[in-house]
């Protein structure tokens, strides 16, 4: 009684659902099983029907419960049930070349020959036509059982645990907010259905402030098709000049004005671009990463972090 | 776990009746019930829940005991249940849906357990790290000074080693369901609790 109370204790403890319901056997069995189905009685009595002559005429001595349990019940058992299909042993289903036994005397005796003439040599396995080692008789009949057994035992042994780990198995260390199950279910389906769009809107808040060394890059590229005659003017530069070196010679300030006052011109998402390379170059300056560290870092780099970078970096 | 609160009046207590009747009865509903529902668009969604409400419990425990910390836990038992929802799909239906679940709530305390030593906010590889005292302040641990130890003892096992340790000891698992789990052969998942078992073993003992 004792032992129940701790087991009920236990499971009261880890299952409290589990431990409130009621035990019962959920099990049926189809009606008057008992009385009409295949009794005990039944298979008893065709048993000593088939072992009654064996019991005066057999001269050995059977194991403990060899009637029940061992060879000779498995025996009858067998025969029982392999009556019907004895017909099937006149038949003989195997087939062999035609002059067969002619020739097997003949091939027989040649090989035992090539054995003799083997073992007579001195070698590691035999010594005058003598095998040097030999194994307990019947040890290969009986090898697959043992190694069997052996297996079964190996399975069966469980890891014993000391006294004291066994009594800590049970108790309940970990505590959790009060209804924490009751709600958790929802926060992960409002999960599921929500994360993508609030990405999509913190990349377009980004691209309001890009960082300025690699947009300048990208800038004068756009400034060729879009205003470089009003910066040519500005600078005071000469005709004969090619444009990359005109461009050289333009403040980080002119470049800078321009975006401002043409924002609307340049393609978002290239600006935010190269504001992520820009960031991926600032970050990983000095420090020897491969690509796949430098990917997961970016990839678990917070957010306000990179906030503050933008701000600090910002046109 | 935290306690039910005494129901004060009839209402309350009728209401705690028909929820352990509801949450009972969710745990009856049979892994081919929710992948049938599953396979149905329309009743995706409820699929899914059911799922959670089944799995849950066993799946956070198994997380917590990982992670140690409610918060923690909190956001691994969400992530899992995300990617299950995201990859439910492509489960092939030849193992146990519970092992396979199991298997993604592992791999995703593993892979948190490795992004907190890499961020640096816990350095849970040094020598400065106390597991115990950061047990000790936590408001959801209820442990004693040997349950603190364990949990110590527990926590010098290599990861994997951990993993193999908590689900046959705590889980009680099979060791052929942990091989699905784990992806890793019965033979070596023994020899690896046996090893875990005499570490913690020696480190209970040591002082």
């Amino acid at each position: 009684m004792k032992i129940n109370n701790n087991i009920q204790k236990e499971l009261l403890e880890i299952a409290p659902k589990l431990a409130a319901l009621p035990k019962q056997n959920n099990f049926v069995v189809p009606s008057n099983y008992f009385a009409e189905g295949l009794p005990d009685a039944a298979i008893a009595g065709i048993i000593e029907d088939k072992l009654y002559p064996l019991k005066n005429t057999n001269p050995f001595i059977a194991p403990e419960n060899n009637f029940e349990e061992g060879t000779a019940y498995l025996a009858v058992m067998a025969e029982i049930f392999i009556e019907p299909y004895q017909y099937l042993k006149e038949k003989n289903i195997f087939k062999i070349p035609t002059t067969y036994f002619d020739g097997l005397a003949d091939s027989i005796t040649e090989q035992v020959i090539l054995d003799t003439v083997n073992n007579e040599s001195e070698s590691v396995l035999f010594a005058n036509g003598t095998p040097k080692f030999s194994v307990p008789e019947n040890y290969f009949n009986n090898l697959s059982d043992l190694i069997i057994d052996k297996v079964k035992q190996e399975d069966a042994q469980e890891i014993v645990l000391n006294p004291l780990l066994k009594q800590m198995q049970g108790e309940v260390i970990f505590n959790l907010p009060e209804g924490y199950f009751s709600n958790l279910e929802d926060r992960i389906i409002e999960q599921i259905h929500a994360p993508k769009i609030k990405s999509i809107e913190r990349t377009e808040a980004k691209v309001v402030k890009f960082p300025f060394q690699r947009v300048m890059a990208i800038a004068a590229m756009l400034a060729l098709f879009l205003g470089g005659a009003w910066l040519f003017q500005n600078s005071g530069l000469s005709a004969n000049v090619s444009f990359e070196e005109q461009f050289a010679q333009l403040s980080n300030e002119d470049i800078k004005n321009y975006i401002n006052d043409h924002e609307s011109d340049f393609d978002g998402y290239l600006l935010a671009d190269a504001a992520s390379n820009e960031l991926n170059d600032n970050l990983f300056e000095g420090v020897q990463l491969d690509d796949s560290e430098k990917d997961f870092y970016l990839n678990n780099i917070e957010d306000d972090i990179i906030n503050e970078w933008y701000n600090e970096n910002a046109i | 776990m935290a306690d039910k609160p005494f129901a004060s009046n009839y209402k309350q207590m009728w209401l705690y009746i028909i929820l352990d009747y509801y949450f009972y009865s969710m745990s009856k509903v049979t892994d081919e019930e929710i992948l049938a529902e599953w396979d149905v668009e329309a009743t995706r969604e409820v699929a899914f829940r059911k799922l959670i409400n089944k799995y849950q419990e066993r799946l956070y425990w198994h997380i917590r005991r990982m992670v140690h910390f409610h918060e923690d836990a909190d956001d691994v038992v969400q992530n899992t249940f995300i990617k299950v929802w995201k990859n439910l799909d492509k489960f092939k239906r030849q193992s146990k849906l519970y092992t396979w679940l199991y298997r993604i709530a592992t791999n995703e305390s593993l892979t948190f357990i490795q992004k907190r030593k890499r961020k640096g906010t816990v350095a849970l590889e040094t020598d400065e790290y106390d597991l115990g005292a950061e047990l000790t302040a936590d408001v959801y641990f209820e442990g004693d000074e040997i349950q603190i130890k364990l949990q110590e003892a527990i926590d010098t096992l290599p990861d994997k080693q951990k993993v193999v340790f908590n689900l046959r000891y705590y889980d009680e698992m099979k060791y052929d369901e942990m091989s699905e789990v784990l992806e890793t052969s019965v033979g070596a998942l023994k020899a690896s609790y046996h090893h875990a078992v005499k570490k913690i073993e020696k480190y209970l003992t040591t002082d």
